[in-house]
């Protein structure tokens, strides 16, 4: 490195040739926040605290940039993590293109000056080899490059395969999953509606524990010594972790676990030895096993570390992410590393993405609440408006509420409202002071320019009646033609195109049920389910889709005969016949959202063939012919039915522009939209107990209970349980609506029920604006009452 | 007030050489649906057998590294299928555990075989490639799987949609094994290193360079696409010399001089596969032979569909899973404009 650093830029030159290589930051560099923290020397750790849309993607990417041009650290020494795929691969995207740019422009200078040290030096960086994923994608590339003679790299499960082995080889066990003593200690920390009884319930509750044990570093054997039924878990704990390590499989838990035991054992050394900068963005979201496998790292190469974040925005609790992580950094990484490793801390404060308005509305939102403002990182600053355009007054709308009395008439206002912006010619409202407001798509706007963020989308309550997003989808097709893209908003057992599908499966490898009968032991209701798929399928077939031929299809298979073939095949992959079988269904092949089940359907199969024993083939002339089918029965079909296969929509990267969008506000996480529509309240027709977790708790939700239960035998336990239950449940629902309203760029819709509204509103929610301690922080006024010097917490009614 | 319009996100596309641009050319729609969509292939026996060779042969050759001594062959006792009950007291270096190990990653990520004779059929042709070839092929090489990356342009997308992507480049990645000119210098009786420098005029010893080394979990193409097939000898080349560009991007690299395509089932011809050797043969379209009046010559003829697929000499197997692509500027040029034409096209398929 002393060599590449006599040849580095300086940090002077090293702007002029981003400047010069991407056109975005020849038009304006970054404010002094920003420069402080990309231009920052490798040490000590720099952490840098980022409100929403002030462009901490930027300052990563810039500074691992600067780190080797500046620097002078070769690309293949630097490692960047984030918290999702969706993240990692935007990170990566800027730091290629703006890499290769400003690499492209070092060069032309160099040459122009005749500066051959230099020119050598440029042509020996490869950006492309800096190596940035999620924290789990990279444990498996330092595994798999840790890999010793003769060792077996384990192979990485996902959660459908991780819940099956689990039910297979460990629940069925001894009965466990009978247990009275097991069913009464679950119970002691879901406290949940509806509790932990049926069989699902236990096994996703002891496949989540499973992961807890490693991400809080839980003394499992101390554990087992509390009671009978701390006993019972621990032993179905260690059961499943001992199976898959016999079987050489790990999920992403077991891997980072692996990853961290290398690191103390002292392996890992080829990327040891190749580290010198870690950047990690997300923080907040980092587990306590994932802070010990940084600071491991961090100890064993002496890198130089930054970390981004932003503790507002912490809202993956539920999959073990620890806050306090994040807020306690700079205390944490000395007591681990050393006085050396005391961090500067930046903020980055400017937001480049709302409103004035909405930043005001946000800002007041997060520092409303007296009682949160202890569980924040201290010295938190708000966001300051700071786009060229934020303070416009003809672009500062006001942020507009949305209440009805009913869910249908909620409904009929809100597509209309769509619908006059994006098809009509504009919404207005007459505000006060006589003014009229308009609001309208831009130039080739679409419906995809806005949003409908809520908690859950589903599209059907647990009694089966419907909910908003339901009757979006409805109105919006009957009224302007419009899909909506909501690929969670339905249980893939209940869509039709699906049952098709899985019907016209059933129907080839089992005709008439006849092994389907045979089976006794099944999970709930899913014959029933089962015979419904077959029933669409076979009223499907009846009408003779296009291209013609299925019911012809249906009956070879069903003789397992057919005139074009001299003899049936002995093996048939399920997978193949599914592919087959949807070229009368084009849904899955025009579709979005289509594409998004159809990969769930084709990933069940994948992840059964992984576990079955016939490996989701079906057999014809075998000894096996019935077993094969039986399996496939149990481990495809089953899951699908009673709602163990979930979609994952990261696949779709593209979305029809046309299409309008509702996700769950967690998928919204690092996403902008013109417009973003917030349900704070389209179910709460009353003060339900059942739905009060969602919008204002009278305590913990499973979550937080089970982080108090397992906090005496974890080393993160005491951090987190310094705010009680109750607090953490309502620090969990501001910080999650924070960041849905902190997604605008333009104008933001909160939508409700009229019962949360009024002096004494019968339907509390945080959403809404209703604090711990009591009283509501935002004032609901009439729009025509509203005006440009209305406070921030002004909410104007329509 | 008008509303902001959302763009797509800032985007430096991932292409894999083989996963992406091979199957795109196969296949567009295919491709779109299967590729880019991250669904399991529609045809896990296609990707399954070139992957399972791939990684069979890579385990091998780790594993011949650190034990040079092992003398081939070596032992193959496949694990049954469907049913397995594994069997007892094999060597650590068998086949079958080392395809066992292989068949596990690749379940891992949804590829299983076609079906059993699918499977069998690719343990024949590893136990084939690790007796004919592995003897002369493994002593060159230095580095398997090597892993490579670089950036391009993005070409220009001929009729935008309203929404364009952001990023204005693509990444291209590709994986190949390396065979080194030192290899080459201290091999020089390796009956392999003769044949490369015989049909290389311009390979001098003296010369510090690469070959990169490409296995084919098919038969060799016909030179000239037969009517309604792909070009898959033209696609091939182009491979290769993109590899060329891709290495040639990174530091401290000697150059490419060549490449060699190795073709796994040559070495253990099917029915079907010497049926389609014997109409190129009538057509004219193919160029490894066997001579006129050789054993290979009179086995190859006699032979009629319906009967058991005779035996070839090693040498004429190994002529014709052997097919060497020589490397210059001009042809890495070419080839990767036709790359960055294939991106074009998957660009555009993929809005």
């Amino acid at each position: 490195m002393g060599e590449a650093l006599t040849m580095s830029m300086s940090y002077q030159e090293f702007q002029i040739c981003v400047q010069a290589g991407e056109a975005r930051f020849a038009q304006q560099w970054l404010n002094n926040n920003q420069d402080i923290a990309v231009s920052a020397p490798p040490s000590p750790p720099i952490f840098i605290v980022a409100g929403p849309g002030t462009g901490k993607t930027t300052v990563i990417a810039l500074r691992a940039l600067k780190l080797i041009f500046v620097d002078g650290f070769p690309p293949e020494s630097i490692m960047a993590t984030t918290f999702t795929r969706k993240a990692a691969k935007e990170l990566r995207s800027r730091i290629l293109a703006w890499g290769v740019a400003t690499h492209q422009q070092a060069s032309n200078c160099a040459r122009n000056a005749g500066d051959q040290a230099r020119i050598d030096w440029l042509s020996s960086l490869d950006i492309n080899a800096i190596r940035t994923g999620t924290l789990d994608s990279l444990a498996e590339e330092m595994i798999e490059d840790d890999r010793q003679l003769g060792e077996i790299t384990p192979t990485v499960i996902e959660n459908f395969m991780s819940h099956g082995l689990l039910r297979r080889h460990v629940f069925y066990k001894d009965q466990r999953y009978k247990s009275d003593v097991l069913e009464k200690h679950l119970a002691g920390f879901n406290p949940q509606f509806p509790g932990v009884r049926g069989f699902a319930e236990k096994l996703k509750v002891c496949r989540s524990f499973a992961d807890r044990i490693l991400h809080d570093a839980v003394d499992l054997d101390r554990y087992a010594q509390a009671s009978e039924g701390h006993r019972m878990l621990s032993e179905i704990i260690h059961d499943y972790h001992n199976h898959l390590q016999n079987s050489q499989l790990a999920d992403f838990a077991m891997l980072e676990n692996m990853v961290l035991e290398r690191l103390k054992l002292g392996r890992l050394t080829t990327t040891i030895e190749k580290l010198k900068a870690l950047l990690v963005d997300e923080f907040q979201d980092t587990n306590y096993l994932q802070e010990q496998i940084y600071y491991e790292l961090c100890r064993r190469s002496k890198a130089s570390l930054t970390v981004v974040g932003d503790d507002d925005q912490s809202i993956f609790r539920f999959r073990g992410a620890t806050v306090e992580i994040f807020s306690n950094f700079a205390r944490r990484i000395v007591q681990s590393l050393g006085d050396d490793w005391k961090p500067t801390r930046v903020d980055l404060t400017d937001n480049y993405r709302s409103t004035e308005r909405i930043v005001s509305f946000s800002n007041h939102f997060i520092t409303a609440e007296a009682d949160y403002q202890a569980a924040r990182s201290p010295g938190k600053q708000v966001g300051i408006p700071a786009a060229s355009w934020a303070k416009d007054p003809s672009l500062n709308f006001p942020v507009l509420g949305m209440f009805r009395t009913s869910l249908e008439e909620l409904n009929n206002d809100l597509c209309s409202f769509l619908g006059d912006i994006f098809r009509g010619n504009g919404y207005s409202i007459q505000v006060g002071g006589g003014k009229k407001l308009h609001l309208q798509r831009g130039a080739n706007g679409d419906f995809g320019d806005a949003v409908l963020l809520a908690w859950k989308v589903g599209e059907e309550n647990s009694s089966g009646k419907p909910r908003l997003p339901l009757l979006i989808r409805q109105k919006m097709k009957e009224t302007y033609g419009v899909e909506v893209y909501n690929p969670r908003g339905r249980s893939l057992a209940t869509i039709m195109e699906v049952a098709q599908c899985l019907g016209l499966l059933l129907e080839c490898i089992d005709p008439e049920g006849r092994i389907q009968n045979t089976i006794t032991s099944w999970r709930q209701d899913v014959p029933n389910c089962l015979n419904g798929w077959r029933k669409i399928a076979r009223g499907f077939a009846l009408s003779d889709p296009p291209p013609g031929g299925l019911q012809q299809f249906l009956s070879d298979w069903a003789e397992r005969r057919a005139n074009n073939m001299k003899a049936w095949p002995e093996e048939w992959p399920l997978l193949e016949l599914m592919f087959t079988v949807i070229t009368w269904i084009p849904f899955f092949q025009v579709s979005p959202e289509g594409q998004v089940y159809l990969e769930a359907i084709s990933r069940a199969i994948s992840e059964a063939a992984q576990i079955s024993t016939y490996r989701s083939s079906i057999l014809h002339g075998t000894a096996f012919d019935n077993q094969a089918i039986h399996e496939l029965i149990r481990e495809v079909f089953e899951p699908i039915a009673v709602g163990d296969v979930e979609v994952d929509e990261e696949i779709m990267p593209y979305v029809p522009h046309s299409n309008f969008p509702i996700m769950t506000i967690h998928q919204a996480k690092g996403l902008e939209f013109p417009l973003v529509i917030i349900d704070a309240g389209s179910d709460y027709r009353g003060d339900y107990a059942a739905q009060r977790r969602f919008r204002y708790p009278d305590n913990g939700s499973n979550e937080h209970v089970t982080e108090s239960h397992v906090a005496a035998f974890s080393p993160i336990g005491s951090a987190r349980i310094q705010r009680n239950d109750r607090q953490r449940a309502f620090d969990d629902i501001r910080r999650l609506y924070y960041v849905a309203k902190s997604r605008p760029q333009n104008a933001l819709l909160l939508i409700g029920l009229t019962k949360q509204l009024g002096p004494k509103p019968k339907v509390l929610s945080i959403a809404t604006g209703d604090l711990y301690g009591g009283g509501r922080s935002y004032n609901y006024t009439l729009a025509s009452e509203w005006t440009v010097n209305s406070p921030a917490n002004f909410v104007a009614l329509i | 007030m008008h509303l902001s319009v959302r763009g797509l996100p800032f985007e430096v596309p991932v292409y894999s050489l083989t996963g992406d641009i091979l199957a795109f050319q196969r296949c567009g729609l295919q491709y779109r649906y299967y590729n880019r969509s991250s669904l399991p292939p529609s045809r896990p026996v296609q990707l399954w057998t070139g992957e399972f060779i791939h990684g069979v042969l890579e385990e091998a050759f780790l594993y011949w590294r650190d034990h040079p001594n092992i003398s081939f062959p070596w032992p193959c006792t496949v694990t049954p299928w469907p049913a397995p009950t594994v069997p007892q007291k094999r060597e650590e270096y068998d086949l079958g555990v080392l395809g066992d190990r292989v068949e596990e990653r690749l379940r891992a990520s949804g590829k299983t075989p076609r079906s059993r004779v699918a499977r069998e059929a690719a343990y024949k042709r590893i136990n084939a490639a690790m007796s004919q070839l592995a003897p002369q092929l493994f002593p060159l090489i230095r580095n398997v799987e090597e892993k490579t990356s670089s950036t391009r342009l993005m070409p220009e997308i001929s009729n935008p949609t309203i929404q364009t992507r952001r990023g204005d480049r693509y990444e291209l990645t590709g994986r190949v094994d390396v065979i080194s000119s030192v290899s080459l210098s201290e091999q020089q009786h390796n009956p392999l290193v003769q044949r490369i420098l015989a049909e290389s005029n311009d390979l001098s010893l003296g010369d510090i360079f690469d070959i990169v080394v490409d296995y084919k979990a098919a038969r060799r193409p016909p030179i000239i696409a037969l009517p309604g097939e792909k070009e898959y000898w033209k696609y091939e080349e182009w491979q290769v010399q993109t590899y060329a560009w891709l290495r040639g991007q990174q530091p401290h690299t000697p150059p490419i001089r060549a490449g060699i395509l190795v073709y796994i089932n040559e070495l253990s011809p099917s029915a079907a596969e010497l049926k389609e050797f014997k109409q190129e043969l009538l057509k004219g379209c193919t160029d490894v032979q066997p001579i006129n009046g050789s054993a290979d010559y009179y086995a190859l003829h006699i032979w009629q569909e319906g009967n058991p697929v005779p035996s070839f000499t090693s040498e004429f197997l190994l002529k014709r899973a052997i097919r060497l692509v020589a490397v210059d500027p001009a042809n890495i040029e070419h080839a990767v404009a036709e790359i960055d034409k294939v991106i074009n096209a998957g660009v555009k398929l993929s809005q």
